[in-house]
């Protein structure tokens, strides 16, 4: 699956990346642990890094798969 | 009798914005009373004062013009305002550059000012985009201030976007 980041998390671990959704049934918050595990990067298990699947804001426990976009957001400035 | 559906309009652009010169001749069009219109600048200094190069305002394709359109049309339903205009700039500005431009028309004033200090509480704190300042300093990026929330406070309903929209 395809995943992106915006805002700061971006300078962490780039605009995109092609994920391996191996498993049925995970959840944004297994997504989210294993690339942190993966890319080393604690910051991304931050509570303020939201995450949106296919546009639409959701929580941890939201599932995934293979075709869904996902997108992790540092907070947002505002305009 | 219900209030009739407002014109509205939120749009962003990656290119300067051209704010409408002729005010007049856009409140007309839907029979106004009053225009209130809102500039907003990038300016010249961080907030402890540091001299900035550009302000750089990243977008999602899809998400930051919905949290425009949704926030703008959240104003119209809930002001007695006939018209609602909204500019959004996106990409890099360097100081001085229009970054937004907020125009409400409504047949008398109050409304007008309300709703425009509206939109802009919740288009600073709530619209979808990531800034960061760049300068001798480096780069830094924003946050909404506590002022920012504080502003945002006074309005509470329908936020979807506010940080706490999904938890």
């Amino acid at each position: 699956m395809t995943v992106e980041f915006y805002g700061q998390i971006r300078d962490l671990m780039g605009a995109s990346l092609e994920f391996d959704l191996s498993r049925d049934g995970s959840t944004v918050a297994d997504v989210r642990h294993q690339l942190a595990k993966d890319h080393g990067c604690d910051a991304l298990l931050a509570s303020g890094i939201r995450a949106a699947v296919n546009d639409e804001l959701v929580g941890e426990g939201a599932r995934v798969t293979a075709q869904d976009s996902l997108v992790f957001m540092s907070p947002l400035s505002g305009g | 009798m219900a209030k009739p559906a407002p014109y509205i309009a939120a749009r962003l652009t990656g290119e300067p914005i051209e704010a409408p010169v002729n005010k007049n001749a856009w409140a007309r069009e839907v029979d106004a009373g009053a225009v209130v219109t809102f500039s907003g600048l990038v300016r010249a200094t961080t907030k402890s004062g540091e001299p900035i190069d550009r302000l750089v305002l990243e977008v999602h394709p899809r998400m930051t013009q919905r949290s425009i359109e949704e926030i703008t049309a959240q104003g119209g339903a809930r002001f007695d305002v006939m018209a609602i205009n909204v500019v959004h700039r996106h990409g890099v500005l360097i100081p001085g550059d229009l970054i937004v431009w907020v125009a409400v028309a409504s047949a008398h004033r109050q409304s007008a000012f309300n709703c425009a200090d509206y939109l802009m509480d919740r288009l600073k704190s709530e619209a979808v985009f990531w800034k960061r300042e760049e300068g001798a300093f480096g780069r830094r990026w924003i946050e909404p201030t506590a002022d920012d929330r504080a502003r945002l406070d006074r309005w509470s309903d329908n936020l979807s976007f506010a940080p706490d929209a999904v938890s």
